[in-house]
């Protein structure tokens, strides 16, 4: 096979202005437990293909019952920066081309079904001898070995499988509650994020590629890893504690004036008791002797919230977070969606942008979660419209002639 | 070891070319440290060196780069740090060397004392950081400055330091002067308003989840920032705001809210899937999500409840039909599982490639199957404890392997170690320590 783009130099790219240009990443993972794994490497200028096909497109583009895959919005957040293309990987000659794609690339990302990749052809003993020093990154939501590795997840099953949803509760309540987000997918994400990155580091100093397996339940149990080590030291099994804390009060989410406004403060310690009752207009309350004490507070907590209930319902939380703020308390609003986009901090960091999508027009877009003094990453493109980028990866970086692909298009091998 | 065999040579030797300026000096010290040092080569991040300062926000991303190899150095203040003293403990007994919260997060860490406050404490940070190749902070913005070891003066001391400042608001913005915590973080960053029962206030997630997400922010970006320097030679300054890490995902800021119409609390009910949350069976609970992007798993959930009578209008063929009127599926999805367990129900969905999970504790995760299938737990030994159990690798390497090589560190461990390499002698360490500086 002809390679006229080369190879990306064992991933160290050209000295460009992004970070990680040079990098090239095969992008086989849908929905958000991996896309936005790689959107990060992509805001940082590694270069993502995203794989998707006509006749399955990434399920994130028609998530919200659209009929047009380019009219979702949590696609456009997450798949900026990236390219696409359409490959048939059940054509032979579609995944010839993706072959051919991957001996350019450094980088295989999937998360198909587990045994998915090994009907296709595409798991990592096929892929080592197209390129023996791939980086191949499986993310199963149990993993790709063991007895229910066919077993499907969703990154909201994910916080019940693991114990997260067990222990994202109220202290006294009867049943589980959990919460209605997909935080695993994104915290996941991060998590392979960090561990590409690892191996790409491991590469560059050894040659070497390698196999990455990660189960999404196993990232998500290492967030709760403190109950787990609990259970596994004291045999015990951990309750949830809700907004509270066993080592500060008050400590808690809290009524405000208005619909469903809440507010959240945490007093770290004793010399903050008094500045925080002075600070709420109730300095009395300091020497009270049910309160006096950490001890005291703990024991009282839901006599005390009553207390610090009638002074929050008064005020907005953006008020009480800064009349508590000023003195010095930790405290803040519970943002909602609308709240959380017009923040005033979040809009002067410019972590908020208007983002031009050819389809879907301008949009509200969150930006990248670190800055880097020297090399901070960018947003240079919008998420691609389905195969957008055929002409570029199959002719600039395979080197196919026009010819060739007709012939590839008219045997339906993308 | 012959130097050409190492597995560093080549960047060895191309830094003894090029040793000229500063920069070049201090990789070449670097490399000749982890020259002579004995260890397993088949870390990822091996060789990196890594001085962590702070409280317990920035403790995940130090964890994060220990287990894959890297040399993370913990510095305390000599009184040790307020993290020693996080529940739970060994056998619930408080105590200084009893927290599972301080074995969790630094295990794999060297620990080292140093007094920050004090000019000759300063001094010293200023040596050992030109023997370092990255610091994670979690200081107030503008407390380093203050010390005079903000990033500006101390990237003169060592011009390929890369540095990363973790706090709740970031190093810029109205808010980056605000006291902040975990709740207040998960807070501010909206994912807490949708988490909860829609009958109460909104509940945070367990095990501050802001400090995680933003510290494996932070452990990516000195990934990103290291491979920089590989190119550049140059070091850099990284902001991460947890606000910021929390208010990127689950579409908050991009998800369409108008007219009041954004995201509300449904407990675990998801927005689109129906049926989609946690319901009551035999012996506990179990989640249920069938939802409109997989294809036929409506038809196979019909079929498995018994295609009744109440879900068979075409119109239940429509997904945002279904999630509007959830309840009425609700009523039958508990009717149909009142007499099986969670393990029959998961295994009976599962079978029909419907996404079903028991809502498992953390006992039960440890205990299951799949867990220990993977060997998901690992054994280590524990000087005081000996063998335990402890949560291992999050990821499977197949080349640079998670590692598990020591306990959390007790305060001052490494000091000797550590200072000594620095160039003091047993009797400079004794009158530090006299002097309270470390």
């Amino acid at each position: 096979m002809d390679n006229p783009a080369g190879n990306t130099k064992n991933g160290l790219g050209e000295n460009q202005n992004l970070p990680l240009s040079g990098i090239r990443i095969a992008d086989l993972t849908h929905m958000v437990a991996g896309p936005y794994g790689t959107l990060q490497l992509a805001y940082f200028g590694a270069e993502v293909i995203k794989i998707e096909s006509k006749a399955r497109p990434d399920t994130w583009r028609i998530r919200e019952g659209n009929k047009d895959v380019e009219q979702s919005r949590p696609f456009a957040d997450h798949n900026r920066n990236k390219l696409s293309v359409t490959i048939n990987l059940k054509n032979p000659k579609g995944r010839e081309l993706a072959y051919r794609l991957i001996r350019i690339s450094d980088v295989l990302v999937e998360n198909f079904s587990a045994g998915v990749v090994d009907r296709l052809g595409l798991n990592y003993e096929a892929l080592k001898p197209i390129k023996p020093d791939i980086i191949m990154v499986s993310m199963q939501g149990l993993g790709s070995t063991g007895p229910q590795k066919n077993y499907v997840t969703w990154g909201p099953s994910l916080m019940p499988y693991s114990g997260l949803s067990y222990l994202w509760n109220e202290p006294e309540a009867e049943t589980p509650i959990g919460s209605q987000t997909a935080y695993p997918d994104y915290v996941v994400s991060l998590h392979m994020a960090y561990a590409l990155m690892a191996a790409l580091h491991y590469r560059r100093r050894t040659g070497e590629g390698q196999y990455l397996d990660i189960a999404q339940a196993e990232v998500t149990a290492s967030l709760i890893g403190v109950p787990m080590l609990d259970y596994l030291v004291n045999q015990r099994v951990a309750a949830p504690v809700g907004n509270g804390s066993l080592t500060r009060s008050p400590h808690g989410c809290y009524p405000c004036k208005g619909e469903d406004q809440w507010c959240v403060i945490s007093v770290t310690d004793d010399s903050q008791w008094p500045i925080f009752c002075a600070a709420i207009g109730n300095s009395t309350l300091a020497a009270h002797p049910k309160f006096d004490s950490l001890l005291k507070r703990l024991k009282n907590r839901k006599e005390l919230d009553e207390i610090i209930q009638q002074w929050t319902a008064q005020l907005t939380p953006k008020e009480i977070t800064e009349k508590l703020q000023r003195a010095e308390i930790s405290a803040g609003s519970v943002h909602n969606a609308a709240s959380l986009s017009e923040d005033s901090h979040l809009r002067e960091r410019g972590f908020i942008g208007v983002h031009e999508h050819p389809r879907q027009g301008q949009l509200n877009l969150p930006g990248v979660a670190a800055t880097l003094s020297r090399t901070p990453g960018k947003i240079v493109r919008h998420a691609p419209l389905l195969g957008q980028d055929n002409q570029y990866v199959f002719r600039q970086l395979l080197g196919l002639t026009e010819d060739e692909i007709e012939e590839l298009g008219a045997s339906g091998a993308f | 070891m012959d130097i050409k065999t190492h597995p560093l040579s080549n960047e060895i030797s191309s830094c003894l070319r090029t040793a000229q300026d500063l920069n070049s000096q201090i990789q070449l010290e670097k490399m000749i440290r982890e020259f002579t040092e004995e260890g397993s080569r088949n870390q990822a991040l091996l060789g990196l060196r890594v001085l962590e300062i702070g409280d317990c926000t920035g403790e995940y991303c130090g964890k994060l780069l220990a287990d894959l190899g890297a040399e993370v150095i913990k510095l305390e203040s000599p009184d040790g740090s307020r993290c020693r003293r996080e529940p739970p403990f060994k056998n619930g007994v408080a105590g200084p060397a009893q927290s599972l919260h301080f074995l969790y997060f630094n295990t794999n860490k060297k620990g080292i004392t140093l007094d920050l406050r004090n000019p000759d404490g300063r001094e010293i940070f200023r040596k050992l950081i030109r023997s370092v190749d990255v610091v994670t902070e979690t200081f107030a913005p503008g407390y380093m400055e203050e010390l005079g070891l903000g990033y500006n003066r101390i990237s003169e001391l060592n011009p390929s330091l890369i540095v990363a400042s973790i706090t709740c608001f970031g190093q810029r913005g109205p808010y980056r002067n605000y006291q902040g915590s975990d709740l207040v973080a998960f807070a501010m960053g909206g994912l807490m308003y949708v988490s909860g029962s829609p009958s109460g206030p909104p509940v945070t997630a367990p095990e501050r989840q802001a400090f995680l997400a933003g510290s494996t922010y932070a452990a990516f970006a000195i990934l990103v920032a290291l491979w920089n320097r590989l190119e550049t030679g140059s070091g850099q300054h990284i902001e991460v705001s947890l606000m910021d890490c929390l208010a990127a995902m689950e579409n908050l800021v991009s998800g369409k809210k108008d007219n009041g119409n954004y995201p509300r609390r449904s407990g675990s009910q998801h927005r689109f899937a129906a049926p989609g949350t946690i319901y009551p069976c035999k012996d506990g609970f179990v989640h249920i999500f069938v939802s409109n992007s997989q294809v036929g798993s409506w038809q196979r959930f019909l079929d498995w409840v018994g295609n009744p009578i109440e879900l068979a209008d075409p119109d239940w063929e429509d997904p945002i039909y279904r999630r509007r009127h959830v309840e009425r599926i609700d009523q039958v999805v508990t009717r149909h599982l009142e007499n099986l367990s969670k393990r029959e129900i998961y295994e009976q969905l599962q079978e029909r490639h419907i996404p079903c999970a028991p809502v498992n504790s953390p006992a039960d995760f440890v205990n299951d199957g799949q867990t220990q299938a993977r060997e998901f737990v690992v054994d280590i030994p524990h000087p005081v404890w000996g063998q335990m159990r402890f949560p291992g690798a999050p990821y499977k390497m197949s080349g640079s392997p998670w590692r598990y090589e020591m306990p959390a560190p007790s305060l001052g461990e490494y000091n000797n170690q550590i200072y000594t390499q620095l160039g003091f002698s047993q009797e400079d360490i004794l009158a530090l320590y006299a002097s309270h500086v470390i």
